[in-house]
């Protein structure tokens, strides 16, 4: 598997874990992605097959956003994290489903959809990595939010508000998860399936956990895993005797998860507020 | 005011009774062939589920009868079901899948004027039968054909779970394969599920590098990332289940595939004429219900000297030559 191919698998999800890595840095555990995810493969598939694949993925990043924004109002009027990310990722699944079987009787079959050369999504995702290094560290900007995942009862004592923040960067980071969806779609299948996501968006939280909430160690485990997926297909091809492909299956995640046991702890758990409901003090 | 309530009360009365007689007299005309059909998911899925809505709706049409679905969401609604089509009177009831098979042998015990039609199942009663498609069959005869046209003579099968249907088709493939191929090779990988399109392109792209020009899929809806692999690499495709060649006409040279609904409509034609058995229905390639579908676009591509492979294979199959290790008697 060349690297390039890699790049390709591995893109979707580097694209939702950098995004998820936003949200938590600003104290928003979103573990509705994959709802919203999904969203975007929709969007994507529907959009590019009139329109074209440029189409399809402005449309994606464009119904990511709008799904992320009404998962941060309804966050946003106290309601638990948790529990609104839980409906996100039914929402996300169910209206996909609906909608794709009541087009599918319409003659929409998924298949065919057009896709984009290779190029903009893969290295956009690197790209990616370093803008939102740099982001966090390096702007004002970036400390306000990394400050509303820590204190945001500070953020709002220094005249921010903290609940304004955490809506703006969910509404980046449902484009950049919708941007992911489309990047399955239009690069890595070419389809559009229900379900297609395949858990995609829960292992980008997993990732933004096991990478310390740190761009880098997550864009090196989200590559590895995609390397390691081709490699396993590779093994399995090879046909070893004995080997249960089921082995083989999990070897990937076997994998990213020892690498990064060797991450050195640069902090204790994530950021100090992450995934408790803020409301503004009168 | 007594009197106004006594007779509005005889009115309702007199209305109902009414109705009662022309619903009884409605039903006593239309005495007519009932058949139902239990799912065990949802009929838009494009696939197993929709191929037997599909010949509900056919033999609603070819056998005039009255029909019924009902879409089964846990075991339990099995039974439940079941019972509730027996009860209305219901001459054949279809049950989509192996897991309704224990369901139609309790059912089909207490309800002896209802045959019960199991897709896949084995067990049988007086009126309890079992559906078989030898789909192996067909993909023997896609292997043969892929031997012919391969020149690397690697083959690569891609599967969602390695699952008996899924075994017994890629084997019987591997067969026909090897026997038009003896110094071929064929790589197997599965994907753990049956919907991440992606890994599927990923696995089949890896099977290509490693020398496959000709891929079999059994992975259900996962099967479009092969075709857009093939397509990417100008490699040919085989599809599974029903005949594919339209959803990705461009690749797709031809599909192990079962006519779940003429198997159906065959199956209901017995009912209606009292000539249901109780016993394991088996259709094969000499049934006409399980076949090689081909496609039209790339067919031509192929030299004729591998159609006639092909051809040589089908009859050994028809005249009991090769056999083929199958689900079932």
């Amino acid at each position: 598997m060349s690297p390039a191919e890699v790049l390709t698998a591995a893109a979707p999800l580097l694209w939702a874990a950098l995004a998820e890595l936003l949200g938590e840095r600003a104290g928003v555990l979103n573990i509705g992605i994959e709802g919203v995810m999904l969203i975007g493969c929709l969007t994507a598939a529907l959009a590019a097959t009139p329109l074209g694949p440029w189409w399809g993925l402005a449309a994606a990043a464009a119904a990511g956003c709008l799904a992320n924004v009404l998962f941060a109002l309804v966050i946003a009027s106290g309601a638990d994290q948790v529990v609104a990310g839980t409906g996100m990722v039914l929402v996300g699944a169910g209206l996909t489903g609906a909608i794709f079987r009541s087009l599918q009787a319409r003659g929409f079959s998924g298949a065919l959809v057009p896709t984009l050369p290779w190029g903009p999504l893969e290295l956009g995702a690197l790209a990616l990595v370093g803008a939102v290094w740099w982001f966090l560290q390096g702007t004002r900007a970036g400390l306000v939010v990394r400050a509303c995942g820590e204190n945001p009862a500070a953020v709002a004592a220094a005249g921010q508000n903290p609940v304004a923040v955490r809506v703006a960067v969910l509404a980046v980071a449902g484009a950049l998860v919708g941007v992911g969806g489309a990047a399955l779609v239009l690069r890595a299948s070419g389809s559009f399936v229900e379900g297609m996501t395949a858990g995609r968006g829960f292992l980008a939280l997993a990732l933004v956990l096991l990478g310390r909430w740190r761009p880098l160690p997550i864009a090196v485990a989200t590559v590895l895993l995609g390397a390691a997926t081709g490699f396993q297909f590779h093994l399995q091809g090879l046909g070893l005797a004995g080997v249960p492909y089921q082995l083989l299956l999990a070897l990937p995640y076997a994998l990213t998860l020892a690498v990064l046991a060797l991450v050195p702890p640069s902090r204790i758990g994530g950021p100090a507020a992450l995934g408790k409901t803020y409301r503004r003090q009168r | 005011m007594d009197g106004m309530r006594r007779l509005a009360l005889v009115l309702v009365v007199l209305v109902v009774a009414a109705f009662a007689v022309w619903g009884c007299r409605r039903q006593a005309v239309q005495e007519s062939f009932k058949v139902a059909l239990v799912t065990p998911g949802p009929v838009s899925d494009a696939g197993w589920n929709a191929a037997a809505y599909a010949g509900l709706k056919r033999i609603e049409k070819d056998l005039d009868a009255q029909t019924a679905h009902f879409e089964a969401s846990s075991p339990a609604e099995f039974e439940e079901s079941f019972r509730d089509f027996a009860r209305r009177g219901f001459a054949l009831v279809f049950g989509h899948g192996f897991e309704l098979q224990d369901a139609a042998m309790a059912i089909g015990a207490e309800f002896p004027h209802t045959d019960f039609v199991i897709t896949s199942g084995l067990a049988t009663r007086p009126n309890v039968a079992g559906l078989v498609f030898r789909l192996e069959q067909a993909a023997y005869l896609a292997g043969v054909l892929a031997g012919k046209v391969s020149t690397s003579g690697v083959a690569g099968a891609v599967g969602g779970m390695e699952i008996p249907p899924v075994r017994l088709v890629f084997d019987g493939f591997r067969k026909g394969f090897l026997a038009a191929r003896p110094d071929g090779k064929v790589k197997e990988v599965y994907l753990g599920n049956w919907e991440d399109v992606a890994a599927a392109r990923q696995a089949t792209l890896s099977l290509i590098d490693q020398g496959a020009d000709v891929i079999i899929h059994n992975a259900d809806a996962a099967g479009l990332g092969v075709f857009q692999a093939c397509r990417e690499r100008g490699v040919l495709a085989f599809g599974t289940n029903g005949d594919q060649s339209s959803v990705a006409p461009d690749v797709v040279l031809a599909s192990a595939a079962m006519d779940i609904p003429e198997a159906m409509v065959r199956i209901a034609r017995e009912v209606k004429a009292g000539r249901f058995t109780g016993t394991v229905h088996t259709f094969d390639l000499a049934s006409g219900v399980v076949k090689l579908a081909t496609n039209p676009t790339l067919a031509a591509r192929v030299p004729k000297q591998a159609w006639d492979a092909v051809a040589a294979a089908r009859k050994d199959i028809v005249s009991g030559r090769i056999e083929l290790e199958h689900f079932g008697p």
